[in-house]
């Protein structure tokens, strides 16, 4: 039997964290990594490290999410970066960033 | 070179005048002022790793070599002259990368503003510019305004980028 995108809400159940923009709600899956930012200062010295925090979600889950707007993420506060649309468009990865 | 490295720290290390400095830069009028900076770090007295999830002092300046410094072989009357690249960086933290980009570009200017005013306005600033007998006779060229913001995080950083031609005295 096929895997198909009907069978992704068992790895969202499974593993998914709550994920709400304004009253949308859903799961997604949270991956947060340190991620060396080669090209803040070439040649220099200098080690920036960036927090990168990506969460994977169904596409259109979250219907009035726009970049640079409030995104709840495992109950913490942050703001949209980006978003891509990835694999066969079923899903969306949502580039979150600290809400500072 | 370490002595050009402290003495363009030591025109920062101030931080209620880097502050005031910052303060004083022309905006435009829907642009609000940026943060006042809370460190000053260099290449030859801090550790240079800024990481984001550490919740690090933001934003700070960086004061780093980006070049090895070259001159030439032979001394001549007792002196040799170097010439190579600093850095002054500028990082900060923050979600809204257009807010990000703004502070980052009136922070450097005030930071080139401050540094020429305490190295090379009037007179007397000659023992300013010398530190362990190496003098930095000028800065012949400048970048300002190289920016960067990962698209997967919350820092960005900004960089005043020095040509600096260095004498060192009985070298």
């Amino acid at each position: 039997m096929a895997f198909g995108d009907s069978d992704m809400g068992v790895f969202f159940g499974d593993m998914g964290v709550v994920v709400s923009v304004g009253n949308d709600v859903t799961t997604g899956l949270l991956d947060a990594n340190d991620l060396t930012d080669a090209q803040a200062f070439p040649g220099a010295p200098v080690r920036v490290v960036d927090a990168q925090t990506v969460v994977t979600i169904a596409r259109g889950s979250l219907p009035s999410i726009v970049r640079d707007g409030q995104i709840t993420v495992d109950g913490t506060v942050m703001r949209v970066r980006d978003m891509q649309q990835e694999k066969d468009g079923s899903l969306t990865y949502v580039y979150c960033v600290a809400d500072k | 070179m370490i002595e050009l490295v402290r003495i363009i720290a030591g025109t920062l290390s101030n931080l209620t005048t880097l502050n005031a400095a910052i303060a004083s830069v022309a905006l435009d009028g829907i642009d609000a002022a940026p943060p006042d900076v809370l460190a000053v770090l260099n290449e030859a007295d801090h550790n240079l790793t800024f990481r984001e999830s550490e919740s690090p002092l933001a934003p700070c300046i960086v004061v780093a070599t980006k070049s090895a410094f070259t001159g030439k072989t032979s001394r001549f009357n007792g002196v040799q002259d170097w010439e190579g690249d600093v850095i002054v960086g500028y990082i900060n933290v923050g979600a809204i990368q257009q807010t990000n980009f703004r502070d980052a570009m009136y922070t450097m200017r005030a930071v080139k503003k401050l540094i020429l005013d305490t190295l090379f306005t009037g007179n007397g600033q000659a023992t300013a510019r010398t530190r362990n007998n190496v003098a930095l006779m000028w800065i012949p060229s400048m970048q300002y305004g190289i920016t960067e913001q990962n698209a997967f995080g919350g820092v960005m950083t900004g960089a005043l980028s020095l040509t600096c031609t260095t004498r060192e005295i009985n070298p």
